[in-house]
């Protein structure tokens, strides 16, 4: 269960492993020889009913709603909001921050870009940024260009209902 | 069986025999031992094998499956950061971290001078005043990252003052 | 009554592993054999959980079915699932109860827990990663001897079944019986093969000369097929002759031997006040067990070889000699119900100038190995003799060394014509027989003198004998100890008894397969022409022409050994 669980936190997991999530509770409930066996699962039998909005956001959108998932977290610099100060640059501790040759309409200096596979998810850049350049969002934004705010509901096509157990 | 001395080996027989007509003295005997002298090795485990007719490899699973009983021997404070629930979202992990890099050791670890043990320990109920650190028994309340180096230094100024006393009296 | 014991009784087989002879190994842990029960507040484990009257047990439920499935995958998510390398397939408990229960393939497919292969002691090999933690190895390692060298360490995901401080055998007091891996439902425990080692004596040429053991006759047909107890001295020898061995001889010729020997020694400690009560020594898993616990008691051991261990000093001294071979260039293989003797035979003081007296010791599993791989059908080989060119001819009594008193039996029937000059009538002692645990004894009036005897098997009986000798209160003279429970019959080696894989036998088979195996070597001794040990021709021309006499120098030299005592929990380097 730990490690569906820690997969998915880590933007790996798929709707199947809600499933195996479910079974391997509902087993480990069922055949379980002594009582710290069998409420083993109640963490994750109470979180999927009432969070289950949750579950499928890490895994459907990739994105974590709490903001505590790093894995799930992308720091993306607006080419057309950075005005090319270089300030991110000089706090970030891994030195992930590269210029590119993108000047934008009205700047003069060229703007910078985050590498994400590089990044600490440390948060330094955004808290010296004068400009709000730097936004906290999703996987997929640096490929998409924009946020993805689609938070899987209850009524999502993809969710299914929680089983209670 | 070599290593124990001949008081030390005399002194678990005695332990051994204060439990002789439980059904069960096991872990009786084990909590005694490992008040005694913070550690149950091999070789008080073949002792109490002797007294009690139980196996070894019993004894020796009932101790690495009990986090109270220890193999090694623990250090003069042993600093246990509570990591249930509620002191967790209180901020725990960041506490335990932060003395696992002040005493340059991992939870479980000893420091190479004896002084600190680090555990992680389940929910002690005092989630009041989480996030939560007893050392010794003593619980310390609301700890923050920031605490961390002064109870640190706290601690061996208690030996200091232990050491103090002793000149005096000596 | 249990409800697992309720539903075999109406015909209906639960499945189970941890499960194992009605209560000796009895966890109710691997949660296999779970079915529905009224009264219970969800599923119960079948094999713990007692009937009541009116109880309603549903086995084939939806719920239930699915719970056992799961269980078993559960199991198989953390096993090494690389059956075709594992010597167990084809008796392996788990792959019966995976196919029984319909285990899917990676059902719950996550990390391994770390695992440890244990190679270094020379009889056994334990391996974690085919370990379920049934828990049926440390039950029977304290039900049988009282030892419990195994034992759960640690806690979760980080459980191992091992010795102490997660030591090899070879670091604890182990006595290297194979008890437990008589009771392994998987191949965690196994013996320690030794195929290899004789396959390669016969590449590099070697005069390879094999020898088995009175116990193996009376389970090998298992193995084939044969219900248990059937006695297969004829198929075993043409099959053996078949595997290219130059000769293939009977222990119980060394057998026989061993009584001659031992006999003169107990008589002399009788007449001339030797060290008593005399023990017997021919058991290396109780050597073990003498030698790491009751050190002091060692004078009391005979000094005398086990039969095998003779049987090759002769082969290689004498043999070996008559037929112009270099010592060093025959390789003796013993056929063992035992896999203690594949430790025994690697002692420095089972050498002789140097030379082991038994070169590979396989058990009557391996054996059966060999013989399918070699192609042979064995229930359609004839029956043949043992060679007997200088040795190989046997008496009755060398027969019966494998059960529970068998010895003792055999050293009286010559004792006690070395005293009175008359062979004993009748020549059956059956005061020393038996099967049941815990301790026998008799006596014997020997021409007015009275010879009090005891015998035990399974260390457990054997350490109340012992503290009474300790204690100074022993009233015995001679005592046979035998390291397993039942004798060599029921020895680490012998094939598995699992009611699950056996379905020709009585439901009580866990219960009487001993006496059954005991029975077909009893039927073989009364069809032997000679009876006593002091009457094989064989062995009267071996000690006119080579040995000169019982006990005498060369006896000594080849035939006897010694003890010392041992620490259990050594310093691991």
């Amino acid at each position: 269960m730990l490690e569906i669980l820690t997969r998915i936190t880590e933007g790996k997991g798929t709707m199947q492993d809600l499933d195996d999530l479910e079974e391997l509770s509902r087993t480990v409930k069922a055949n379980s020889l002594c009582a710290l066996g069998q409420t083993a699962a109640n963490p994750i039998n109470s979180t999927l009913s009432h969070f289950r909005d949750e579950y499928i956001a890490h895994i459907v959108d990739k994105k974590c709603p709490a903001h505590v998932c790093k894995n799930l977290m992308e720091y993306y610099i607006d080419p057309d909001k950075c005005i090319g100060c270089g300030m991110c640059h000089r706090g970030c501790p891994v030195d992930c921050i590269h210029k590119t040759d993108y000047v934008a309409p009205g700047h003069k200096m060229t703007s910078w870009k985050i590498d994400s596979s590089a990044c600490a998810k440390c948060g330094s850049c955004i808290s010296v940024c004068r400009f709000g350049a730097i936004e906290q969002g999703n996987v997929e934004h640096q490929n998409r260009g924009h946020s993805l705010s689609g938070r899987g509901g209850l009524d999502h096509p993809r969710s299914r209902q929680g089983l209670r157990l | 069986m070599g290593g124990l001395k001949a008081d030390a080996v005399a002194k678990i027989r005695e332990i051994c025999g204060r439990y002789k007509d439980e059904k069960t003295p096991l872990m009786m005997i084990l909590s005694d031992i490992q008040n005694e002298y913070g550690y149950i090795p091999l070789d008080v485990q073949e002792i109490v094998s002797e007294e009690t007719g139980i196996s070894v490899a019993e004894i020796y699973g009932v101790v690495t499956f009990y986090s109270f009983f220890s193999l090694e021997p623990k250090g003069r404070f042993v600093i246990g950061c509570c990591l249930g629930t509620a002191c967790y979202v209180k901020g725990a992990q960041q506490v335990i971290d932060k003395f696992s890099e002040e005493l340059k050791i991992q939870p479980g670890q000893t420091t190479e001078d004896g002084m600190f043990t680090l555990d992680a320990l389940r929910c002690i109920g005092a989630c009041g005043i989480a996030p939560a650190v007893s050392i010794n028994g003593k619980v310390y309340p609301k700890m923050t990252v920031s605490q961390v180096r002064e109870i640190i230094a706290q601690q061996y100024l208690i030996v200091e003052k232990e050491k103090e006393k002793e000149g005096v009296t000596a | 009554m249990t409800i697992l014991e309720a539903a075999k009784a109406c015909g209906y087989e639960i499945p189970s592993l941890c499960s194992f002879n009605h209560g000796e190994c009895n966890q109710g842990s691997c949660r296999v054999c779970l079915v529905e029960a009224t009264g219970a507040r969800g599923l119960v484990a079948s094999c713990v959980y007692p009937v009541s009257e009116g109880m309603e047990i549903r086995i084939g439920s939806p719920a239930a079915v699915d719970a056992r499935r799961h269980s078993v995958e559960l199991l198989l998510s953390n096993h090494n699932k690389n059956c075709q390398q594992c010597d167990k397939n084809g008796h392996c408990e788990l792959l019966y109860v995976a196919q029984l229960t319909g285990a899917r393939d990676d059902a719950f497919a996550g990390e391994h827990s770390e695992t440890f292969i244990d190679r270094l002691a020379p009889s056994l090999v334990r391996d974690t990663s085919k370990c379920i933690l049934c828990g049926r190895c440390v039950e029977r390692c304290k039900n049988a001897h009282g030892l419990g060298i195994l034992g759960f360490e640690n806690r979760g995901f980080n459980v191992v079944v091992s010795p102490a401080e997660n030591r090899s055998f070879a670091d604890s007091p182990c006595i290297q019986c194979g008890q437990c891996v008589n009771v392994c439902p998987t191949g965690a425990l196994m013996e320690h093969s030794e195929i290899d080692k004789i396959d390669a004596a016969f590449r590099a040429g070697k005069h390879v000369i094999a020898q088995a053991a009175p116990a193996v006759r009376a389970a090998l047909g298992e193995e084939f097929g044969y219900p248990i107890g059937t006695p297969v001295t004829g198929k075993m020898a043409a099959a053996m002759r078949r595997l290219g061995f130059e000769r293939v001889y009977d222990v119980n010729f060394g057998a026989d031997l061993t009584i001659m020997e031992e006999g003169t020694e107990l008589l002399k400690r009788l007449t001339e006040g030797g060290v008593l009560p005399m023990i017997t020594s021919c058991s290396p898993g109780w050597i073990n067990y003498a030698e790491y616990n009751y050190g002091d008691l060692l004078p009391h051991l005979s000094s005398c070889k086990s039969p095998h261990q003779m049987q090759g000093a002769i082969i290689k001294h004498w043999w070996a000699q008559q037929n112009g071979i270099d010592p060093k260039d025959v390789f003796v293989v013993s056929v063992m119900p035992c896999v203690a003797k594949k430790f025994e035979k690697e002692r420095d003081q089972e050498k002789v100038d140097g030379i082991p007296d038994v070169d590979a010791v396989i058990t009557t599993r391996e054996l059966a190995r060999m013989i399918r791989r070699n192609g042979m059908l064995f229930r359609r080989l004839p029956d043949e003799p043992w060679d007997q060119d200088i040795m190989g001819d046997y008496t009755g009594a060398g027969v019966i060394f494998g059960v529970t008193g068998g010895v003792m039996e055999a050293a009286l029937r010559t004792v006690y014509y070395k005293l009175t000059g008359k062979e004993h009538d009748p020549i059956d002692l059956t005061a020393v027989r038996g099967h049941e645990a815990g301790i026998r004894e008799a006596s014997i009036d020997i021409n007015g003198t009275t010879v009090n005897v005891a015998i035990a098997s399974g260390m457990k009986s054997a350490k109340v004998l012992l503290d009474e000798i300790r204690a100074g209160k022993s009233k015995y003279q001679f005592i046979e100890i035998m390291g397993c429970p039942g004798g060599c019959i029921n020895g680490g080696g012998q094939p598995y008894v699992r009611p699950v894989f056996l379905p020709d036998e009585d439901d009580d088979i866990l219960d009487t397969y001993k006496e059954k195996r005991a029975k077909a070597l009893y039927s073989e001794d009364e069809r032997q022409a000679v009876r006593q040990s002091h009457n094989n021709p064989q062995i009267i021309e071996l000690y006119e022409k080579f040995l000169g006499e019982p006990n005498g120098h060369l006896s000594h030299k080849l035939l006897h050994t010694s003890y010392a005592a041992r620490e259990g929990f050594n310093e691991v380097k």
